[in-house]
């Protein structure tokens, strides 16, 4: 490998493949017309500085591999289905429901900042951030949301309630609302993406989750450990509700070490037996006649929702030769 | 010295009379500052493409003795940026001298 092309590899790491062609492309004739004008490659590479410093400049203003996956789900344009609207409506009104109704202690209190919440969602179905304007228009209005839900959250709550929300939300914005701008942004500049098969038909969460599963999200080797803590510390203190549950949970993260489970085949008779894993855990405390049986279920029921649903539309949309190995589990 | 801030509108500079290629550029903006202004040339295109983001240059590609090479020329809302940068400069650089003289 020459001096040149380790510059390179180091310029154009995290960029998308079109970028990172686009700045070999650049960078290899100023190298040659560099050389043409008499330097010697060594003071042509030095003159090229320092290639991390021409990375970051690079990911300003290049689309990276990311942002290219993500690219074709921010610049779709498609508003939500109108039953993924009434659904959204009607999830957020039972459970507005609930909390005015029920004998939850916080219930009422919650209840104000639940609106402030939600009231987003409907300007996100009208104004459809595909352009980078819009999407800048709906980042303003999330932090004048934010912003409201904090004051809500101190009013109703105290101080430090309205911190901690108002700190939420600003880095779930940060992660979540604010790069669409700048993938928006390069877009229009004229920067381009290609994507194997279907991906330009995931949603921006699938599209983001997937990006985990292939590339291994760092938060994901904390994630797993913590899970295993929680349900111990569960387990110690409700054996009878989260101890099915922590058997579940070995068998589903120790067995992929044991057996290979990442063919189609396979695959699929580990996700029927993880299931029937999953429905005894929800059902055993019921057998059981333990206090708030309903738990373990309402807890199954959220991991599956974290874990697996999205999984299950990804493999659906995705052809089994592009499935990263999280996909088959 | 730091050219950070002031790079782009050094690039619209070198650009007022001519197009030219990243390289060409490069060399322009260091001959003319007489080697004081030696900033890292592999972060020229960062700043080139930003420009062409900003719609103050545009791109085009030319084939010289069988090289392709990518020439930037500056538009016109480059050339009213360019204007803007030169009276900021000057502003800025009369307060300093201002500073400097009575110090």
């Amino acid at each position: 490998m020459t001096a040149l092309d380790e510059w390179l590899n180091i310029a154009t790491r995290e960029l998308s493949p079109e970028s990172a062609v686009q700045v070999r492309a650049e960078i290899e004739e100023h190298y040659r017309s560099a050389l043409d004008g008499g330097a010697t490659p060594e003071a042509a590479i030095a003159a090229l500085g320092d290639p991390k410093a021409a990375n970051q400049a690079n990911k300003k203003v290049l689309l990276t591999e990311y942002e290219s996956r993500m690219a074709p789900v921010y610049a779709r344009g498609t508003r939500p289905s109108v039953r993924s609207m009434v659904s959204s409506t009607v999830f957020f009104v039972a459970i507005f429901a609930w909390l005015m109704t029920s004998t939850f202690k916080y219930g009422t209190r919650i209840a104000p900042l639940w609106i402030v919440m939600w009231s987003e969602t409907p300007l996100r179905w009208i104004l459809l951030p595909t352009t980078p304007e819009r999407s800048r228009i709906l980042v303003y209005a999330g932090y004048a949301r934010d912003v409201i839900a904090s004051a809500v959250a101190w009013w109703t709550f105290d101080l430090n309630a309205a911190v901690i929300i108002g700190v939420v939300l600003f880095l779930f914005r940060r992660v979540l609302d604010v790069p669409r701008t700048a993938v928006l942004q390069k877009l229009e500049a004229g920067q381009t993406y290609s994507l194997p098969s279907r991906e330009h038909e995931l949603t921006s969460f699938e599209a983001s989750f997937l990006r985990t599963l292939r590339n291994g999200d760092p938060s994901r080797k904390y994630a797993v450990p913590f899970l295993f803590v929680m349900v111990g510390v569960l387990t110690a203190w409700l054996p009878q509700l989260f101890g099915a549950i922590l058997f579940m949970l070995a068998i589903r993260f120790s067995v992929p070490y044991v057996v290979d489970v990442y063919t189609p085949e396979r695959s699929r008779w580990f996700r029927v037996a993880k299931w029937t894993l999953m429905a005894l855990a929800a059902v055993f405390p019921v057998l059981l006649g333990a206090k708030a049986r309903w738990a373990p279920a309402a807890y199954i029921a959220f991991l599956f929702w974290l874990f697996d649903a999205k999984r299950i539309s990804l493999r659906r949309k995705l052809p089994v030769e592009e499935w990263p190995k999280e996909l088959y589990l | 010295m730091n050219l950070r801030g002031t790079l782009p509108t050094l690039i619209l500079e070198a650009l007022e009379h001519q197009p030219d290629h990243g390289y060409s550029i490069a060399q322009r903006i260091k001959g003319r500052s007489k080697g004081v202004l030696d900033f890292k040339e592999g972060t020229l295109y960062p700043a080139l493409h930003k420009l062409e983001q900003e719609g103050l240059v545009e791109s085009y590609e030319e084939v010289e003795k069988g090289r392709t090479r990518r020439y930037y020329r500056i538009t016109k809302a480059g050339r009213g940026a360019l204007a803007k940068g030169r009276a900021e400069w000057k502003k800025l650089s009369g307060a300093v001298s201002g500073i400097l003289r009575e110090a």
